[in-house]
């Protein structure tokens, strides 16, 4: 398949790539194309390229853009397109995105960058998905709220050899949750508000954040695939069936008023359309605000695995009992749903259905259960909709397999866990859980928030060996020092996953390990303790 | 003839060259023939990529040369793809969306204005916000027992007691207190720690004792068990309602 000669040429390639792309930082470049260019949601002959032109520049030259696609960075033989003036306009806050779905080979290495008047873009690449495969690494994100520290960490990814990107959601913050915690990470909203208002002020952030330049890098050098988690529209947000509106736990100018919150909702949705180059279904004209999105989709990788990619905010019933945070539970957790029900039947046909080696379940939000002297840790997370969860294990086991494995978030920490048959009586392992920390997002040690309901124990690192010894499925949490990313490295047999950290506080933090785990056949091992 | 030979063996090595050279290329041109964006088009055409008027959401783009352009091989492939029904339906759907995206806000039908001024009764909202107001959150909101206010983070000891907490510690002792080293563990120099799940009603009485992660050792799970059902009923939980807990249990010996 995949030859050394191919892996070292590969490898000099994309030295030299990202080299050639920070260069580009500060230069013209930069000055046409700010945010750089990214791709997403790439298939076995496709992908989406997206772009977006400094409207300044644009009025100016009122050129058209070019666009070059070619299988090596000096972009020989390139496929040139080019993309009429008039159609970039500020209806799209001058983002370009184009499907090139059914034009590209199989299990390719390909090179595309944006041109306007002959100044060229990042060089951003991409490889389309094998037909087949026996083996495949990618890598998860969550939480990178801005103001909070530096995107380090996205610089290592930027060189790391992994077929794409899954970005777990909480891309931006709708709110700005105090002081800048890192110099030059300030943010202010166009309306002015600390909290989303409009349109203007969604799209802001996404401009802001995406101008990051490693996060610019990392959007370049990979593809992404995204869900969406709270922050990208409300915090804990949940829909109101009964009043057909999204509930939510913030203090929003809005307060209770449907339409207005309802028009928020398009908003938040258009700007992350926008900005984000992702392939999925949306209307935001129909009567039932539920079907203005469909983020959930399935995608497979050869007969390797199965990413079955789900929305937990949409459709979700409000966060069940009293309280959501480090509270006891109450018999609600086993009435509510986190999946909605079209949701819900489309994941249990695919569950049911998967012939693929392994089914990745992309889960924003923590799946395993976490319960620590009589409190749940979230019912936020998974632990808030039970029934539903054991419905998904049971479909899991009838089926014999062991072959589950969830990639979540959420949380700001690391967290590796056994999935059991069930949280009562296990009685054996059907997969495993990696859990990603924040890029930047703030933890438990800097909130300090589980000291207000565990005061019982003296340090952080008293309460998670609590939390691990009466959760005996849960095998490592950092909640203390790590912030970083996830490498997941598929083959036929097993899972190799290894969690980095990259500290926020720097820009020149070095890329630790955190955590090395191999889960094969309802074994979980770490390999480093 | 040392000249005329020296001219032939150039021409014989041109020849060879330039035979060399087409081959080449001919085999570079074979092996880009999937290839769906030729090096023909590119040199000499370059495509008008036309975007949907309200470009929001992606559509392949009409390429002007369609001839040129060889994506059939592609197309039949059966690929296991992005859910082929999915895909299929975003199509569809995009066709729809291109001029449903309308920013103007005044033209944003809500799907049931009437109904819009539905007064809060009990509203989460004003719950909410008051929750809110008592906690100046310096930091992103609540994602895992982030409830906290700053003030209760400077001094978590001050707060007022929570009586689950402490009803949890008396939990511990009680079954401390009743527990017996099994005989059988005790002989064979067996120890361990089981973690048991347990679930009260609102009056206390046990209802459910299972063990979630065994000892290794049978004789103490089952003391374990038998110890925590003998007791029959805890206290009263202070939530006024069914309650459930894991909790760990230590033999150790000499300890």
């Amino acid at each position: 398949m995949f030859s050394r000669r191919d892996f070292l040429r590969t490898s000099v390639m994309v030295a030299v790539l990202l080299e050639k792309n920070l260069l580009c930082f500060g230069s013209a470049s930069e000055e046409v194309f700010p945010q750089g260019v990214a791709s997403g949601d790439p298939t076995t002959d496709g992908i989406i390229l997206w772009t977006r032109i400094n409207p300044e520049v644009l009025k100016i030259l009122k050129r058209d853009l070019v666009l070059q696609i070619s299988e090596s960075p000096e972009f020989k033989n390139a496929f040139t397109g080019k993309i009429s003036y008039d159609q970039i306009s500020e209806k799209d806050d001058f983002t370009v995105r184009i499907d090139l779905k059914g034009r590209l080979k199989p299990n390719t290495l390909y090179f595309y960058r944006f041109l306007y008047a002959d100044i060229p873009s990042l060089t951003g690449k991409f490889k389309t998905l094998p037909l087949s495969t026996d083996k495949l690494s990618f890598a998860t994100v969550v939480c990178q709220n801005y103001p909070d520290g530096y995107y380090t960490a996205f610089r290592y990814l930027s060189n790391e050899d992994i077929a794409f990107i899954i970005h777990l959601g909480d891309f931006i913050y709708e709110k700005i949750y105090g002081k800048p915690r890192v110099p030059d990470r300030a943010i202010k909203l166009p309306s002015g508000s600390d909290i989303c208002l409009d349109i203007n002020d969604y799209r802001y952030l996404y401009r802001m954040y995406i101008s990051d330049p490693d996060l610019k890098l990392a959007r370049a050098m990979h593809p992404f695939i995204y869900t969406w988690d709270d922050h990208e529209f409300l915090n804990d947000y949940y829909y109101d069936y009964e009043r057909k509106v999204w509930g939510y736990f913030t203090s929003h100018p809005y307060g209770r008023d449907r339409e207005k919150i309802l028009n928020l909702r398009k908003d938040a949705i258009k700007a992350w359309l926008e900005y984000i180059p992702s392939r999925v279904v949306f209307n935001l004209r129909d009567r039932d605000p539920l079907s203005w999105i469909r983020l959930y989709r399935a995608l497979s990788v050869g007969n390797l695995c199965d990413f079955l990619i789900t929305d937990l905010r949409t459709y979700r019933d409000k966060q069940p009992c009293k309280g959501r945070y480090g509270v006891p539970g109450c018999p609600d957790q086993n009435k509510t749903s986190i999946l909605g029900k079209d949701q819900r039947t489309w994941l249990l046909r695919k569950l049911a259905n998967s012939k693929a080696s392994w089914i990745i379940l992309v889960s924003s939000v923590q799946f395993s259960q976490s319960l620590t002297d009589g409190k749940f840790g979230s019912l936020d997370a998974w632990d808030g909709y039970r029934k539903e969860r054991d419905l998904l294990l049971r479909t899991i086991k009838e089926k014999g397999s062991k072959n589950l494995i969830v990639v979540s978030g959420d949380r700001h920490a690391s967290l590796v866990a056994e999935i059991v048959d069930n949280y009562e009586m296990p009685k054996e392992v059907l997969g495993a859980e990696f859990m990603t920390p924040a890029i930047s997002s703030i933890n438990a040690r800097e909130g300090g928030w589980w000291k207000r309901n565990w005061p019982q124990y003296s340090t952080l690192e008293d309460f998670q060996r609590a939390e691990m010894t009466q959760n005996p499925w849960i095998k490592h949490i950092n909640s203390i020092n790590c912030w970083g990313y996830t490498v997941v490295n598929i083959s036929d047999k097993k899972v190799v996953t290894i969690i980095y950290s990259v500290d926020k506080y720097s820009k020149d933090s070095e890329k630790t390990i955190d955590g090395k785990f191999v889960y094969s056949q309802g074994k979980l091992i770490s390999e480093i303790s | 003839m040392n000249y005329y030979n020296e001219n032939f063996r150039a021409w014989v090595l041109s020849i060879i060259i330039s035979a060399t050279l087409s081959l080449i290329s001919y085999m570079i041109s074979k092996s880009t023939d999937t290839y769906a964006i030729t090096k023909k088009e590119a040199s000499t055409n370059i495509i008008e990529i036309v975007l949907p008027e309200r470009q929001v959401e992606p559509q392949n783009f009409p390429l002007r040369r369609q001839d040129s352009i060889k994506r059939t091989a592609i197309k039949q492939r059966e690929i296991a793809n992005y859910d082929k029904e999915e895909t299929s339906k975003n199509l569809h759907e995009h066709a729809l969306v291109e001029e449903e995206l309308v920013l103007d806000k005044s033209r944003v039908e809500s799907p049931e204005s009437t109904q819009i001024a539905t007064p809060p009764s009990e509203t989460v909202l004003s719950r909410k916000q008051s929750e809110i107001t008592q906690q100046k959150i310096e930091s992103p909101p609540p994602k895992y027992a982030y409830s906290s206010t700053q003030k209760a983070l400077e001094t978590p000891k001050a707060q007022t007691k929570d009586p689950l907490i402490e009803y949890f510690q008396r939990l511990k002792e009680l079954i401390k207190q009743h527990k017996r080293y099994p005989e059988e563990a005790k002989r064979r120099g067996q120890e361990g720690t089981v973690v048991v799940r347990i679930r009260i009603n609102e009056s206390g009485k046990i209802e459910k004792v299972e063990v979630v992660r065994s000892s290794g050792v049978v004789s103490i799970d089952r003391e374990t068990l038998r110890a925590i059902r003998s007791l029959g009923s805890l206290p009263p939980p202070p939530t006024q309602s069914s309650l459930e807990f894991n909790v760990e249990v230590e033999y150790k010996l000499g300890g």
